[in-house]
C-alpha cells in the first residue's frame, strides 16, 4: 500500500509537466490561474527543498544554526550571473564556479566563527552579521549593479545560455537537483561523517573528548552546505532572470530556507523535502488567494477629519470589510510558523511518525 | 511514514487548490481581464493604493458607460498583482497575471520593479503599459515590442524641474546658483539624480554636493546639518514618502531655511501634507498633473475622483487613469482582446488635445515604447493643497518664491 | 568639517542612542533571564507607537500620559505572550525558539498592516517641533525627553533588579535555574515578569518616539537588528552594558552617516562593529549574567 502510494507520487511528479497544460488542470486552478502556475509551485517546492537540504547539512546534521545562508545563495547567483553577463560564460559552467565561491565563503565564515569559539545564539548572530555585510556590500558596489540588481537578457530557448521559454526544463532540472542532494544526504547520514556530525550535534564537548576532530567536521559541513546552496542560487537566477541584493541576500531568504528544514524535521534525511512540500504551497496559495490590499477608506482619513466617534468607527468597519490594509497572506504564514513551533517542534516527520506509527 | 508524509504534502497542494477555489472577481467568458501590478502592501503601499484608484475610476466609468463597444460591450475586469514594493515579488506577480490570461498588464509604479517585470511580459508577449515609473532604462536600448511607457522619462523630470528653478530664480531676483542634490539610493533615485546633475550643468547651476541615502533611515540629522552648513540656494530631493516627511521635519528642527525641490513620488503624495501639516507649506515638487490645470476635463475628473474615493486626485492617479484609457482606446481600435492584435493597436496610439488630461498634446509611442511628448508641471504646497505654478501656460497660480523661513 | 555639524551629529547620535538603549535593555533582560532571542522585539516598539497614536487620536490623550499608561498594558502583554507562546518552547531546541519569535514578528507586522493600512501616521503635538539652540546646535525637546526618560527607565530597572526581592529572584533564576527552583522560587512566574518587563521597556520606547517619528507597520524591523547589535556590544544579559552600548551604537551610526562616503553605507559600520565584537569579545563590554 505504502509502496504503491510512493510510486504513484513519483510518477505524478515526473509526468506533471505533460498534463499541466490541460483543460482539466486549468479548471481546478483557482482565480483563473493556468497550469503554468502549478508547475511554478512545484518548481519552487523543489528549489526550496533543495536549499533546505543544503542548509540542513550544517544546521540540522551539524547542529550549527545559521541564519545567514542567503549569503551563499546570493554569492552563487551573482557569480554565475556576472560571469555570464561580463564574459559570456555559460551559466552551466558558471554554476560550479559559483559553488566554489560560496563554498570558500562558507569555509571562511566557519573557520573564523569556530576559531573564536562562537556557539549557539552567538554563532547565529554572527551568520546574520556576515550575510548583512555581504548584502550591504553588493548594494553599494557598482560592479554588482548596486540596488538595481542584474537583469539577465532574454535569449529565448537555449541550453547553452541556461534559458528556456517554458517552465518544463527548469522543472526537471530542479527536480534532479533535489533528488541528487537528497541522495547525497541519505548517503552522508549512513557514512562516518554523518555519524561524527550526529555526535557533534548531540554534545560537542563529549565528541571532542572521544577524539573526534569537531572543528574539521564542522568546517566540512559548513563548506559543503555553502557550496550546495550556491548552486541553488544559479538555478534561481536563471529561472527568474533577475537578481537583486534585497532579494537574494536578504534575511527573509535565509528564514525561508531554514523554515522548510525545521518544519519538516531538521534531524531527518527527508525532513527538508517534506517541509518544502508543506510550506511552499501554503506560501504560494496565500499569496494568490489573499492578494492585494484593502482599497477601502484608509484609517488616516478617518483621523484627519474631526467626525464624531461613532461615524469614525463605522467608517473603520467598512475599511476592514473591504479587506483591511493587506498583509493577510503573511499573517497566515506567521500563524503557521507559530503553530508548528508549538505543536510540532521536532518537525513534521517525527510528529507524523508518532501519529501514524512507523 | 515518509511516504505518508509526502502523500499528505501533495494531497495538501491539490486539496488547497481545489477546495479553496473561490470565485474571485466574477468574469464572463468574454470579459477583458486587465492585470494591475502595484505595491498594495509594504513601505510604499499608500502610493500604490493611490495609483490603483486611477485605474479603478477609469474601469468603473467605462463599464458603466457600456464596456468596450468594439467587443460587444465586454466589461473590463481588474486583476490585482501586489508587488509588495519588491522586484522579486513583482516578477512572480507578473508571471501570475500572465497565467491568469490578462490581455494587458499596467504597472508597477516603482522603476526597480517595472524594469524586470517588463522583461517578463516581453518574454510572455503580453502588452505592458507603464503609467508612472520613470527610469530611462525602461525603454532605452532594450528593443522591447510589448512595453509602452506613458510615463515621461526620468531625465525629463530633471530637465523641467531645473528649467523651473532657473526661471523662478531669475523672475524673483534671487537666482538659484548652488544646489545640493539628495536622493534615495534605489533605481528611482540613482537614475533621476543623474539627469538632474546633467540638466543643472547645462543650465549653469552648480551641484555643490550629491548625497545618496537609504530611504528607511530613522534619522538624518547629520546629513541635514551638513546641508545647513553648505547653505545652498535650493535642495533638490528624490524621495519616497517616509524619507520626504522625515527630511522636511528635520529641516524644520534644525532651522535649515533652504527651498525644497521635490521630485514627485513622496513629495507629491497626499500623505506628505497630512503627515506634515503646516510644515509642508511651500515645498515644491515636479508633478505629472494637477486638478487645477488649465486643461479641459481636468477639474471634472478630479471632482469625480474626490467624490468616489474621498481623497484629492494627484498626478499618479491621472497617469494611471489615462493609461487605462490608452488601453481602452487600443481595445476599441483592435476590436479584439488578443494580445498580439492589442500590441499592434497600442503601437498606433494617438490620443490628443482635449481627450488627454495630461499637460501636453498627444499620447503616442515611439519605436522604443516611450511616449515622446511628456511635459511635467511644477506644483507648490499652498494653503495645505498642491497648486500648479509652472509652466505659466497651464499653471493656476504664481509660485511663492523666495520661500519664507521656518517659523 | 564644521564644529557645529560635528556637534549636531554627536548630539543626534546620543539622543537616538538613548532610545536604542531602552529597546536593547528589554531585549537583554529577556535574554539574560530566559536565554531567548526575541526576534519580534522591534515589532513591540511598533505596537507601542500605535498604542500612543490611537489614544491620542481617539481620546486626545497626550503621548507622555500614554507613556505611563503603556507600562502596565505592555507588561501584561509580555506576561501573556510568555505564558502562551514562549513557555511551551523553553525546552525546545534553539532553532524552534528563534522560529517562534520570527513567526510572531511576521504575525504582528501584518496584523498591524491589516488593521491600520500601510499609510504612515504622524502623531502631531503642538510642542513637537520646538527646539532649543545650545552652542549653535539645535536640540529638539521631544527627542531629549525621549532619551532622558529612556535612560531613567533603564536605570530604574537596573536598581529594581539590584534592590528588590523580585529583582533578586529574577537574577537568581537567570544565573542558576535549578538552584532557584530548589529554594522554592516560582521560575515560571519569574519568566513572566522578565518578559513582561522586557516588553514594557520596548513599548515605552515606542510611545516616547511618537512625537518625532512616523508610525507604520514596518518600523520595527531596523530596530530589532540594532537592538541585537547593542545588546551584544554591551554584553547579553547586562543592563548597564545595553545602556552604554545604545549610546555607542547611536554615535557610530550618526558619525558613520557623516564620515562614510555616502550615508547609505552607515549600516556597514554598525555590522562591522557587530562582527568584531562577536569574534573578539562575544561577551561584550560587560559580559556575563544579569549584573
Amino acid at each position: 500500500m505504502k509502496r504503491a502510494a510512493l510510486a504513484a507520487l513519483i510518477v505524478f511528479l515526473l509526468t506533471l509537466p505533460l498534463f499541466a497544460g490541460s483543460d482539466a488542470v486549468a479548471r481546478i486552478m483557482p482565480r483563473g490561474l493556468s497550469g503554468s502556475a502549478l508547475l511554478n509551485v512545484f518548481l519552487l517546492i523543489f528549489l526550496f527543498g533543495y536549499l533546505a537540504q543544503s542548509w540542513n547539512i550544517l544546521g540540522g546534521f551539524a547542529g550549527q544554526l545559521s541564519l545567514g545562508h542567503a549569503a551563499f545563495f546570493g554569492l552563487g547567483a551573482y557569480t554565475s550571473t556576472l560571469l555570464y553577463t561580463e564574459f559570456g560564460l555559460s551559466p552551466w559552467l558558471g554554476m560550479p564556479v559559483g559553488m566554489a565561491v560560496a563554498g570558500l565563503f562558507g569555509l571562511a565564515i566557519g573557520f573564523v566563527s569556530f576559531h573564536y569559539r562562537l556557539a549557539g545564539p552567538f554563532f547565529t548572530l554572527a551568520t546574520i552579521a556576515f550575510a548583512e555585510l555581504i548584502r550591504l556590500t553588493a548594494l553599494h558596489l557598482k560592479f554588482t549593479g548596486g540596488s538595481m540588481g542584474i537583469l539577465i537578457p532574454l535569449q529565448g530557448n537555449s541550453f547553452w545560455h541556461f534559458q528556456f521559454t517554458g517552465k518544463t526544463p527548469y522543472y526537471y532540472i530542479a527536480l534532479a537537483m533535489l533528488a541528487a542532494v537528497t541522495a547525497l544526504i541519505w548517503w552522508m547520514s549512513r557514512s562516518r561523517i554523518g555519524h561524527y556530525l550526529h555526535a557533534i550535534r548531540q554534545d560537542e564537548d563529549a565528541a571532542e573528548a572521544i577524539g573526534i576532530d569537531t572543528r574539521r567536521y564542522k568546517l566540512i559541513a559548513a563548506t559543503l552546505s555553502a557550496a550546495l546552496t550556491g548552486a541553488g542560487g544559479t538555478l534561481y537566477a536563471q529561472y527568474t532572470q533577475y537578481i537583486v541584493p534585497d532579494d537574494v541576500f536578504a534575511v527573509g531568504m535565509s528564514v525561508e530556507i531554514i523554515l522548510r528544514a525545521i518544519v519538516g524535521g531538521s534531524a531527518t534525511v527527508f525532513g527538508p523535502v517534506v517541509g518544502s512540500f508543506i510550506l511552499t504551497p501554503v506560501a504560494e496559495a496565500t499569496r494568490v488567494l489573499f492578494s492585494g490590499g484593502g482599497s477601502g477608506a484608509a484609517i488616516v482619513k478617518l483621523f484627519a477629519s474631526d467626525a464624531a466617534l461613532e461615524a469614525k468607527l463605522s467608517g473603520y468597519f467598512k475599511f476592514l470589510a473591504a479587506g483591511g490594509g493587506g498583509g493577510g497572506a503573511l499573517m497566515l504564514y506567521g500563524l503557521i510558523l507559530i503553530f508548528t513551533c508549538l505543536v510540532m517542534p521536532a518537525g513534521a516527520i517525527p510528529w507524523l511518525r508518532r501519529r501514524f506509527g512507523q | 511514514m515518509l511516504r505518508q508524509a509526502l502523500l499528505a504534502g501533495t494531497a495538501l497542494v491539490t486539496l488547497a487548490l481545489v477546495a479553496l477555489n473561490p470565485s474571485g472577481p466574477a468574469s464572463a467568458a468574454d470579459d477583458v481581464k486587465v492585470g494591475i501590478l502595484l505595491p498594495l502592501s509594504g513601505p510604499v503601499a499608500p502610493i500604490g493604493q493611490n495609483n490603483r484608484r486611477g485605474h479603478a475610476l477609469a474601469i468603473d466609468e467605462i463599464n458603466a458607460a457600456g464596456g468596450i463597444k468594439a467587443l460587444g460591450g465586454a466589461k473590463l475586469v481588474m486583476i490585482d498583482g501586489d508587488t509588495q514594493g519588491n522586484p522579486k515579488v513583482g516578477i512572480q506577480e507578473t508571471e501570475k497575471l500572465v497565467t491568469q490570461n490578462v490581455s494587458a498588464i499596467l504597472g508597477a509604479y516603482q522603476s526597480n520593479v517595472t524594469f524586470p517585470s517588463t522583461q517578463v511580459a516581453e518574454k510572455a508577449a503580453v502588452p505592458y503599459i507603464d503609467p508612472v515609473a520613470i527610469a530611462d532604462t525602461i525603454t532605452e536600448g532594450r528593443n522591447f515590442k510589448y512595453t509602452f511607457k506613458v510615463a515621461p522619462k526620468a531625465s525629463w523630470y530633471a530637465r523641467d524641474q531645473l528649467k523651473f528653478m532657473k526661471w523662478v530664480g531669475e523672475k524673483s531676483g534671487k537666482p538659484i546658483k548652488r544646489v545640493v542634490l539628495m536622493y534615495e539610493d534605489t533605481l528611482f533615485g540613482q537614475s533621476t539624480s543623474k539627469g538632474q546633475e546633467a540638466s543643472a550643468k547645462e543650465l549653469g547651476m552648480e551641484v555643490v554636493e550629491k548625497i545618496a541615502y537609504p530611504a528607511e533611515s530613522p534619522d538624518m540629522t547629520p546629513t541635514i546639518s551638513r546641508i545647513k552648513q553648505i547653505a545652498p540656494d535650493a535642495l533638490v530631493l528624490v524621495s519616497y514618502i517616509a524619507d520626504a516627511v522625515l527630511i522636511t521635519k528635520t529641516m524644520k528642527e534644525l532651522g535649515v531655511n533652504v527651498p525644497i525641490m521635490g521630485t514627485s513620488a513622496g513629495h507629491i503624495d497626499p500623505a506628505y501634507i497630512t503627515n506634515l501639516g503646516q510644515l509642508a507649506e511651500n515645498s515644491f515638487t515636479v508633478g505629472e498633473w494637477n486638478p487645477d490645470l488649465k486643461k479641459k476635463g481636468a477639474a471634472e475628473i478630479a471632482a469625480r475622483f474626490q467624490a468616489k474615493f474621498g481623497v484629492p486626485m494627484n498626478g499618479h492617479a491621472a497617469e494611471t487613469y489615462m493609461s487605462t484609457m490608452v488601453l481602452v482606446d487600443a481595445l476599441e481600435r483592435a476590436g479584439s482582446a488578443d494580445r498580439a492584435k492589442l500590441r499592434e493597436a497600442l503601437a498606433k496610439t494617438n490620443i490628443c488635445g482635449d481627450s488627454n488630461i495630461l499637460p501636453y498634446n498627444c499620447i503616442r509611442f515611439e519605436e522604443s515604447g516611450q511616449s515622446p511628448e511628456g511635459q511635467l508641471v511644477m506644483l507648490q504646497v499652498q494653503n495645505g493643497k498642491f497648486v500648479s505654478v509652472w509652466p505659466p501656460e497651464v499653471a493656476a497660480a504664481a509660485p511663492v518664491f523666495p520661500v519664507p523661513a521656518w517659523k | 568639517m564644521n564644529s557645529i555639524v560635528l556637534g549636531q551629529t554627536i548630539v543626534s547620535g546620543l539622543l537616538l542612542g538613548g532610545i536604542f538603549a531602552l529597546v536593547a535593555v528589554g531585549l537583554t533582560l529577556i535574554f539574560g533571564v530566559m536565554r531567548i532571542l526575541n526576534f519580534a522585539h522591534g515589532d513591540f516598539l511598533m505596537l507601542g507607537m500605535y498604542f500612543a497614536f490611537l489614544l491620542s487620536v481617539l481620546f486626545g490623550i497626550d503621548p507622555y500620559v500614554s507613556a505611563l499608561l503603556s507600562l502596565p498594558v505592555f507588561f501584561a502583554l509580555g506576561w501573556a505572550i510568555q505564558s502562551f507562546l514562549i513557555r511551551p518552547v523553553l525546552q525546545a531546541p534553539e532553532s524552534i525558539q528563534i522560529l517562534l519569535t520570527v513567526g510572531l514578528s511576521l504575525l504582528l507586522q501584518n496584523l498591524a498592516l491589516f488593521l491600520f493600512s500601510p499609510d504612515f501616521q504622524s502623531l502631531r503635538v503642538s510642542y513637537g517641533g520646538n527646539t532649543a539652540t545650545i552652542f549653535g546646535v539645535s536640540v529638539s525637546y521631544v527627542r531629549v525627553v525621549a532619551s532622558v526618560v529612556a535612560v531613567a527607565a533603564s536605570a530604574g530597572l537596573f536598581f529594581f533588579l539590584r534592590g528588590t526581592d523580585v529583582g533578586k529572584a529574577l537574577r537568581a533564576c537567570a544565573e542558576e535555574r535549578l538552584g532557584a527552583m530548589a529554594v522554592g522560587l516560582n521560575v515560571d512566574r519569574m519568566y513572566n515578569v522578565a518578559f513582561g518587563l522586557g516588553i514594557a521597556c520596548v513599548g515605552l520606547a515606542g510611545v516616547l518616539m511618537t512625537p518625532f517619528f512616523y508610525i507604520a507597520p514596518q518600523v520595527g524591523l531596523p530596530f530589532t537588528l540594532t537592538a541585537f547589535v547593542v545588546a551584544v556590544l554591551g554584553g547579553l544579559g547586562s543592563l548597564p552594558g545595553a545602556l552604554i552600548g545604545g549610546f555607542v551604537i547611536g554615535l557610530i551610526e550618526s558619525l558613520g552617516e557623516l564620515f562614510m562616503p555616502s550615508p547609505s553605507m552607515k549600516q556597514i559600520a554598525t555590522f562591522a562593529v557587530f562582527l568584531v565584537i562577536l569574534l573578539l569579545r562575544p561577551q561584550g563590554l560587560f559580559g556575563g549574567k544579569l549584573t
